[in-house]
């Protein structure tokens, strides 16, 4: 198995677990013309919930767009994204997982990775970009799991020189 | 006489993870869930990248996807004790490259190390 070298030194310890419990399970469905992003944070802001994991279901986008990943020329990093790649609808989803926690200003931010297949039938899929995923007719289907006692906040991680998602311990969810 | 295997069972406690780059996907999900305590486990979420991957599918065959820039699109799987009875993370789902193909398979075990990071939220299973 071939070993990355990041920027930065390689930091213990390997994996960073936190323990969380359930703050309820919930299935949301968007209407048509809600952003993905937005709409989804409104929604599990009103039920009171600031850290989460969610598995869209089924559903339709009218605009989808997306980004992969690729190595980083400029050398600041291992790999980075790519142009964004817009799709033009009806786009239907096959397959999301996503993740909602805590910016570094303590604003909510979901992190979602997505497979779809367009209108000609080609499929694609990568990292949702916020702003730009527009719910389809039929609206869009999500199932979440609400967090409790631990959840994600991102932090500058120097190994990789990204800011990313981190497990946090988080002593109450405003409710 | 049904050939169905039945586990009646709830969902028990969660672990909200980090697997940090060069990790190998499928062992470090074992672990998280066995440092938890976590015999069986579900994956409830995941988001993160894969410096080379690499997935089975059909009777035997087995894709190589070089990053790196590997995106895990989807993950889903358990994990169970295996032989022995160490924790064993059976993962599936789709991938995609640095040219936006996408790919779908078996994670095996020893060959998807871990690019910029894997998030994850493991759920406790508790068979009765």
């Amino acid at each position: 198995m071939r070993q990355a070298r990041h920027p930065g030194p390689s930091l213990e310890p390997r994996r960073l677990n936190v323990k969380a419990a359930s703050a309820g399970e919930y299935r949301l469905q968007l209407g048509e013309g809600e952003e993905l992003h937005a709409g989804l944070l409104d929604a599990l802001a009103d039920l009171g919930l600031a850290h989460a994991a969610i598995t869209l279901v089924s559903g339709r986008f009218a605009a989808f767009s997306y980004l992969t990943g690729q190595p980083d020329k400029s050398g600041a990093r291992l790999a980075t994204y790519g142009a964004p790649c817009l799709l033009a609808g009806p786009v239907t989803l096959i397959g999301a997982n996503a993740l909602v926690g805590s910016s570094v200003e303590g604003a909510p931010l979901l992190h979602c990775h997505a497979v779809v297949v367009d209108a000609e039938g080609r499929v694609h899929g990568g990292h949702l970009p916020p702003g730009a995923c527009f719910v389809g007719a039929g609206g869009l289907v999500a199932q979440v799991l609400g967090l409790s006692g631990g959840g994600f906040a991102v932090a500058y991680d120097a190994e990789t020189n990204y800011p990313i998602f981190h497990p946090k311990v988080i002593a109450e969810v405003s409710a | 006489m049904s050939a169905v295997e039945v586990e009646a069972g709830r969902l028990g406690r969660i672990a909200v993870v980090r697997i940090k780059p060069n990790e190998d996907l499928c062992r470090a999900v074992a672990a998280a869930a066995e440092s938890e305590g976590f015999a069986r486990a579900l994956v409830r979420g995941a988001v993160g990248s894969l410096l080379d991957a690499a997935l089975s599918y059909g009777a035997d065959k087995r894709l190589d996807v070089a990053g790196p820039g590997v995106e895990i699109l989807t993950l889903g799987g358990e994990v169970r004790p295996g032989l022995e009875g160490k924790p064993e993370a059976l993962l599936t789902g789709t991938i995609s490259d640095s040219q936006a193909r996408v790919y779908g398979g078996r994670f095996l075990p020893d060959a998807n190390p871990i690019c910029i990071t894997l998030e994850l939220v493991l759920q406790e299973w508790i068979a009765e």
